[in-house]
């Protein structure tokens, strides 16, 4: 025991004094895992998404018209654009500035009521593969809403003509629509909802990234290590350690264990920095944090000494599969992380 | 004078190659015994053997009356190890080599600081000891490569090729070295590449080829037993140069 702690001491001594290796083993991984999180951040919707949307609206007075901007001015992801002329959405469309542009037609609201024919113009950006699909399935639903309130109008218009054609219409559309509007609210039917469990946090970047990097890192960590030993290997040292009074296992041990903890500290390091600075979120348990920590870093060190019991020689061909093996495990733990 | 080390038809074999067949030899305390071939004699697999690295396909060694294959832990107490290799940490400073290696030894922290101080001395590296081994000349690692095999006071030292690639003056500071080793009662085991260091150092020399031994004894032992056979012609080279260069041949062994 006391010859396996002076191995792993030294082990540490060693890595202290080798400060590129430390910069690989911290270092790097934080630069990554910061450039990578901000570059994705888009893509994991880490940001919240703010959509600007022009309306260029020709029924300003329109009661329907006024309602569909309110819908949309209410929406969480959506910003309108209002002051803006038909031509100028049409050029910043064009140029990518906008994903589209909703046209509102001169009396849109009228002809609603009355059932004549007309309808909404959505001017568009086909190279916004996000954004504008998103608009669109936002203003089909507001058109689903008018089309449910229109056959309602409709529907009653028909019945109260077929019993007194001398009442006013516009009365019994108003009417109409109002009662309408407060079966949606009140007496529609309803959709409840049941919440399965605890509402867990918001995916952010970090939490995709900085698990996969730590990973990764940590198994180059491993692979330094194997590299070290087969250096010890052929440069003698191994020879003449084993020329001492010692058994093989504290030799073995000892570098496993430096491996190990090596790869705990590095996890720890990686986590803590990203949950003070970067909030990301660990999880309710310590204990359990602990317990993934120590079998990631448990796991790492059991690949590590397959590797180095099956390598020889840094210099023999199989020897470069293997370490290049790992190291494409290594960055497997990138690309899931990044792209799954 | 009874022998300090005996080695019996000591053989070592790696599948089919035959890299030490059956080499017989003994050394005396305080003699300092060279081992000479060209390359890929089998020198450093008598040394790995001897060192308990590599265990013999048969034949046997004892140490100070202790068997290298029924007693390894014994044996590896009582000798010291200069590979040819600089076997250092280039990121660990003399004095932590030093000590590390004196702890694996169970060495008491007092004692210890004291056989630090000594080497670190004998070897000339003392104001240096705390610098990282990175940043020292090669003569520098040569002569720390053979204090880290003298920590335990080894009655038995091996020291493979230990001035290679030195430059003269330190060159001559490891032969000062290994003098002042063998007062103390010492056996060394010497392998070199430099015949005239061996003609200068070595008590006796088993020139081994291929394995097996050619010519064991002093080296006007072997120039007599051996003047039927061989012509030493007054030359520049040594004598020593020119009786291995017959026995050996000159064909390339890469």
């Amino acid at each position: 025991m006391k010859h396996l702690l002076l191995f792993t001491t030294k082990e540490f001594l060693i890595l202290w004094r080798d400060k590129g290796a430390l910069v690989m083993l911290l270092l790097v991984p934080i630069v990554l895992i910061v450039i990578a999180s901000f570059a994705l951040s888009g893509v994991f919707g880490g940001g919240k998404m703010d959509i600007k949307l022009p309306v260029i609206n020709y029924d300003k007075e329109g009661e329907i018209s006024q309602e569909i901007i309110a819908i949309l001015e209410n929406h969480p992801n959506i910003t309108l654009e209002k002051d803006i002329s038909k031509d100028e959405a049409q050029a910043k469309v064009g140029e990518g500035k906008y994903p589209a542009a909703l046209i509102i037609p001169e009396n849109f609201s009228q002809k609603i009521t009355f059932g004549e024919k007309t309808e909404l113009k959505l001017l568009y950006d086909p190279n916004s593969n996000v954004e504008y699909p998103f608009v669109k399935g936002v203003i089909e639903g507001i058109i689903e809403k008018i089309n449910s309130i229109r056959l309602a109008i409709q529907t009653a218009l028909i019945e109260v003509n077929k019993v007194n054609s001398q009442l006013d219409p516009e009365k019994i559309v108003k009417e109409a629509h109002e009662i309408t509007q407060n079966l949606a609210a009140e007496g529609g039917l309803k959709l409840t909802l049941f919440k399965a469990r605890e509402e867990t946090r918001e995916a952010d970047p970090f939490a995709q990234n900085v698990p996969g990097y730590a990973i990764m890192f940590m198994l180059f960590g491993i692979l330094g290590g194997i590299e070290a030993l087969l250096e010890e290997k052929e440069t003698g040292i191994f020879k003449r350690i084993l020329s001492l009074p010692i058994k093989k296992y504290s030799l073995l041990g000892g570098k496993l264990l430096s491996w190990f903890l090596i790869a705990i500290l590095q996890m720890a390091i990686i986590l803590t920095i990203a949950h003070f600075i970067f909030d990301l979120y660990l999880g309710k348990s310590i204990l359990a944090l602990i317990l993934v920590v120590s079998t990631c870093s448990f796991a790492s060190t059991s690949i590590g000494t397959l590797i180095s019991a099956f390598v020889k020689s840094k210099k023999t061909g199989h020897t470069n599969v293997y370490i290049d093996y790992f190291g494409y495990v290594s960055f497997r733990w990138f690309l899931v992380a990044s792209l799954d | 004078m009874a022998s300090l080390i005996k080695v019996k038809n000591l053989t070592k074999k790696f599948g089919d190659l035959v890299a030490v067949n059956n080499i017989s030899f003994e050394i005396q305390e305080k003699e300092i015994f060279g081992l000479l071939g060209p390359n890929g004699a089998g020198k450093t697999t008598i040394i790995n053997m001897l060192s308990c690295y590599l265990e013999p396909t048969s034949g046997e060694a004892w140490i100070a009356d202790k068997s290298i294959i029924k007693e390894p832990q014994e044996v590896k107490k009582i000798i010291g190890l200069v590979p040819q290799e600089i076997a250092l940490y280039p990121n660990l400073t003399a004095i932590e080599h030093l000590k590390f290696f004196g702890r694996i030894h169970n060495i008491p922290s007092k004692k210890l600081e004291e056989k630090c101080k000594e080497l670190l001395n004998l070897v000339r590296l003392y104001e240096r000891r705390n610098d990282l081994v990175k940043i020292y000349s090669g003569g520098m690692k040569r002569r720390l490569n053979i204090a880290c095999g003298l920590l335990n006071d080894p009655k038995f030292l091996m020291m493979d090729e230990p001035t290679l690639g030195v430059d003269p003056q330190s060159r001559e500071l490891i032969f000062e070295n290994i003098f002042k080793i063998r007062e103390r009662g010492v056996a060394i085991l010497y392998t070199t590449h430099y015949l005239e260091e061996a003609e200068r150092l070595c008590d006796r020399i088993n020139i081994i080829d291929e394995g097996k031994s050619l010519a064991l004894g002093s080296l006007d032992e072997l120039l007599t037993r051996l003047e039927a056979k061989i012509e030493i012609k007054p030359t520049k080279a040594g004598r020593l140069e020119q009786l291995f260069i017959q026995l050996t041949g000159k064909r390339l062994r890469d």
